[in-house]
This record gives C-alpha cells, sequence and structure tokens, in this order.
C-alpha cells in the first residue's frame, strides 16, 4: 500500500517545514502556559465531577453508570497535574 | 519528534498564511493545526480564493479533504459543503477550481502539502481505495459502535475505515444537553476539530467552534459536556478503545500500565503469546504478509 510514493524533499519544503515547526514549537508552550492558568478552575471541575460520580454516577459504559463511594475517590498525589504531555 | 500534544488550539483568532509551497500556485492560504516537524505530514485549515484553480495533479502522500464551508469543482463533479475526499497517494484528480471559494480542511498524513501536475495516476497509486461522498446528505448518524461505549447523545458517521489498522476518519456529534461523566484516555492517537459547536472537557476546558486537537496516546481527557451540541471531524490511526477511569491525576506511563493490565486480563492468550520470554514475536499475517510496510503509525514511525 503506498500511503506515501517516495520523492526527494526540495528546498523550499525543508524551509517550510523548519518554519513551521518553529511556529509550532511556540503554540505548544502558549498551549501549556494557558492550561497553567487554568489550574485553579480545573480543581473546582474536578471537584464538581467527584460530585456528579458520587451521585448520579460514573460512566461506566454507554447509559451504565455506578455511583463511586468515598473509599474509591483517588487521592492527588504530591506532584503537578499535567494535562498537556 | 513526531507531532506534539496539541490541545487545546482556537484556529479562528489566527490569520490564514499565503501557500508558497511548489505547485499549489496563487490563491491558497491555510493554517497549520499541527505538523511532524520530521515529515512535515500536517492538517491544515485551507482557503482557497473565489476563483482559484489548479491543473489535474497528484500528491506524494496521501490526503484527506473535508469542505467546510463553499463549495469546489473537481473536472465535472462538485463538492459541496460537507464532502469527504480520501486520495490514495499518486492518485491524479481532474482540474480542481473553487469558483466562489471555499474553506476546508486538509490532512497531509505522511509528507507535507505536494501537488505535482499530472494528468495520469502514479504507477504506484492505488485508485481503488480513493473515498468521495459527501457527509452531510449521504451517511447517517449513528451510535458509536465501540465498547465500552461513549454515553447516549453522541453519534458518528465513519468517513474512512482502514481494515488494517481500523483507524478511521469520521465525523461526530454530541447532542444538546451532553454529559459523560468519565476519564477517557486511548491507545491511539487521536485528532478532532470542531466544525460548529462547543464542548467542554474537564482538563482543558471549552472546544468551541474552531476548537482542535492532535492528542498522542494514553492522554486523559474527559468528563465530556455539551450545552447546545456541537459537529466534529474526528481521526485515528489505529483502533480506538475507551479505556474509563475517574482518576483525573494519571499520568501517560500509568495509564499504558493499565491498559497493558486491561489487555492481559480480556485477551489473556494473545497477551501471553505476545509477551514472549525469548525475545520479541514477529507475528505473521496470513492475509497481510507485509503489514509492517504498509501500516504506518504517524505517531510511531
Amino acid at each position: 500500500m503506498a500511503k506515501l510514493i517516495e520523492y526527494e524533499k526540495s528546498a523550499e519544503a525543508e524551509k517550510w517545514i523548519s518554519d513551521e515547526g518553529a511556529e509550532q514549537e511556540e503554540r505548544y508552550n502558549k498551549i501549556v502556559k494557558e492550561m497553567d492558568d487554568l489550574s485553579e478552575e480545573r480543581d473546582v471541575w474536578v471537584e464538581k465531577f467527584f460530585g456528579r460520580i458520587q451521585t448520579r454516577g460514573f460512566n461506566v459504559h454507554y447509559d451504565n453508570r455506578r455511583q463511586i463511594p468515598d473509599e474509591e475517590l483517588p487521592k492527588r498525589p504530591d506532584r503537578p497535574f499535567k494535562v498537556v504531555f | 519528534m513526531g507531532r506534539p500534544h496539541i490541545e487545546p488550539y482556537v484556529e479562528t483568532q489566527v490569520p490564514f498564511r499565503r501557500m508558497t509551497l511548489p505547485g499549489f500556485g496563487k490563491g491558497m492560504h491555510y493554517k497549520v493545526l499541527s505538523m511532524d516537524s520530521d515529515t512535515g505530514a500536517c492538517s491544515l485549515v485551507v482557503k482557497f480564493e473565489s476563483g482559484y484553480s489548479l491543473p489535474p495533479g497528484m500528491s506524494y502522500t496521501e490526503m484527506e479533504l473535508y469542505v467546510a464551508e463553499g463549495s469546489l469543482q473537481f473536472g465535472d463533479k462538485t463538492f459541496e459543503t460537507g464532502h469527504y475526499l480520501w486520495l490514495p497517494a499518486g492518485v491524479s484528480m481532474p482540474a480542481m477550481s473553487a469558483p466562489n471559494g471555499a474553506r476546508c480542511l486538509m490532512f497531509y498524513n505522511h509528507g507535507e502539502p505536494s501537488f505535482v501536475e499530472s494528468d495520469a495516476d502514479h504507477p504506484r497509486a492505488e485508485r481503488h481505495k480513493l473515498v468521495s461522498v459527501n457527509a452531510l446528505e449521504d451517511i447517517v448518524w449513528g451510535p458509536a459502535n465501540v465498547s465500552p461505549s461513549v454515553a447516549p447523545g453522541c453519534f458518528v458517521k465513519v468517513l474512512k475505515f482502514d481494515p488494517l489498522t481500523h483507524g478511521f476518519t469520521f465525523l461526530y456529534c454530541m447532542t444538546a444537553s451532553f454529559w459523560q461523566d468519565n476519564i477517557s484516555y486511548h491507545d491511539c492517537m487521536e485528532e478532532g476539530y470542531h466544525i460548529w459547536g462547543t464542548s467542554w472537557m474537564m482538563q482543558f476546558g471549552y472546544l468551541p467552534t474552531g476548537g482542535y486537537f492532535w492528542r498522542p496516546p494514553w492522554i486523559n481527557h474527559g468528563a465530556f459536556q455539551s450545552t447546545y451540541g456541537c459537529i466534529a471531524i474526528g481521526r485515528t490511526d489505529s483502533q480506538l478503545h475507551n479505556y474509563f477511569h475517574f482518576n483525573p491525576w494519571t499520568t501517560p506511563e500509568e495509564n499504558q500500565e493499565r491498559a497493558a493490565a486491561q489487555l492481559y486480563r480480556q485477551k489473556r492468550n494473545l497477551y501471553e503469546w505476545i509477551r514472549a520470554q525469548d525475545g520479541h514475536n514477529h507475528p505473521h499475517d496470513f492475509e497481510h504478509p507485509h503489514y509492517h510496510e504498509e501500516v504506518r503509525h504517524p505517531d510511531h514511525d
């Protein structure tokens, strides 16, 4: 199956990839910062999520739900809460 | 380094840039959503100016196209809004034009955007695999047919399905008031672009029209919610399996371990055989003996 037909990349193409790659790196760093800035709000969302899965239930499969008891709720580990990797 | 985790990214406030790569001519503008900086494989939002045209030609890499707004003319065929095209590498398309302009999503899967003028297919082209369909009019919404499944209210239209990897391209929609209270991750990459509407994920917040993500495997996303609904295009590079849980703080490495543990429980014979103690197994597929060459995962090669 030919998903890619071998060819020689032009100098323009190499430059395009390099320029766009540099821009993407900036974009990635901006996203990481924006997601760090969202941390406090995210913590509230997590608390509300825990509330919902204890009352309405956790979606196991389609409309099957299970109420999660207190003792099953995870404890926050002692490390930064990263969402972008 | 492949493609980084781009999530969330909203392209609507970012200006278009003129396409300068050889072959595309004047009147094509683009924004990069994500790109593999080794190969140039990329996902783009593209604007074709009114009157843009190209002669018959082909791309060196397979390419996917979705017409988000306006229409395109290929020879005597019109691709209206909602049209999806999967173009295998080297397949020649007739002369193309955008008489009234168009806005598209274009996915160059294994190399940078390329266009070579040609009115004949490349000898290695696999024309029989071409997919061309109006996704809005010619395919019906169905439930997401995976187990464990997303919550009721999320529907899917499969646009292209790879029988070797089970990777697929699809439209998905969340109906108004959609809620899914779990956290998901996958063992494949997942990509999505919001054509219309807003959804919310607990990690990343609100993703509006023009919102985009390229998410490598093992990364937590969800819970999920949409107040007024949304419609999006999505892609995976292999079978999409939902690993659901409710621990928001797990790492990709922990998620990967957990997925392997699930494989041990759910497909134990296969797991034991693959996990050969005396070295790596090299599974032979009697149907597809050359599958290692045929299957290229953008994130793994």
